[in-house]
């Protein structure tokens, strides 16, 4: 669910990082394991859920339950980036590298 | 009206206390005595009084019904059970059924039921390939996660929505 409500949207240094690793590949769908495996020890088990659901109910983020009838136990859950979310994860990225330029850079790019 | 006790006892041969072996002799003559035919040494047999006063006759027991010999044997018995293939609950149910009823609605389902699931479909792939202490692992590590996360979700629950109090006053 989006919060629009809340102010401009912003994204934590775990946030962009699970933002990051889902961007590698925007049309698959991963699982919070396999986020954990890609992101190379930078998140944990113990969190990783955790910011997934933030991210979930920002907006930036939406999943759904894996239906593999063959598997024993309960169906794993996987998410993918949504259009909004791509958005602003570029956006945000643009304004960090904008705060980096100089003024003459700037106007450059520009 | 006091309810009439049973006229009997419990027996149970206990491998670890010694037993001469005439007294040996005495218990198992009781067993066979009892209603059970075949006699199993680690099994709690119903020997009548009768038969027990005719054997023991200085044998006064300070308990009709020895519950924990009881007890010991139901354990004893779960534990052999353990080592055949049986049918048991999933790894993770009890995880669920803790989540479930402490977390809210929400929190279970954006936290706790995603790592149950990540981890039966993690142990069950060990099992696959037959690493049972791998899959031990896997359960015992995420279950540490699961109560880590939960802990860690309910505090910044808390801190955001102090955060958004502040924020409207």
């Amino acid at each position: 669910m989006k919060r629009m409500d809340e102010g401009p949207p912003h994204l934590s240094r775990k946030e962009a990082l699970i933002m990051e690793i889902l961007l590698e590949r925007p049309a698959a769908e991963l699982y919070g394991l396999e986020l954990v495996r890609n992101s190379r020890k930078r998140l944990k088990r113990g969190t990783v859920y955790v910011t997934l659901g933030r991210l979930e109910d920002k907006g930036f983020i939406e999943s759904r339950e894996e239906i593999q009838p063959n598997m024993p136990g309960m169906p794993r859950r996987l998410y993918k980036v949504t259009g909004y979310g791509q958005r602003v994860y570029e956006l945000l990225q643009q304004a960090r590298e904008a705060r980096h330029l100089t003024p003459a850079q700037l106007a450059g790019a520009i | 009206m006091k309810k009439k006790e049973p006229e009997g006892y419990w027996l149970q041969y206990n491998p670890t206390h010694k037993m001469s072996e005439e007294a040996l002799a005495l218990f198992w003559a009781a067993v066979k005595k009892t209603r059970n035919k075949s006699a199993h040494a680690d099994t709690v047999y119903w020997c009548s009084e009768k038969a027990v006063q005719e054997l023991f006759p200085n044998f006064v027991p300070a308990k009709k019904v020895d519950f924990f010999a009881v007890l010991q044997n139901r354990l004893s018995r779960s534990h052999r059970l353990g080592r055949r293939p049986h049918i048991v609950n999933p790894p993770g149910s009890l995880m669920q059924f803790v989540a479930e009823f402490f977390c809210s609605r929400k929190s279970y389902e954006q936290v706790a039921k995603p790592i149950i699931a990540d981890m039966q479909h993690e142990y069950f792939e060990a099992l696959v390939h037959g690493r049972l202490l791998k899959a031990r692992w896997i359960h015992l590590r995420d279950c540490c996660a699961l109560f880590l996360s939960l802990g860690i979700f309910k505090l910044v629950q808390v801190v955001w929505n102090m955060w958004r109090r502040v924020r409207v006053l």
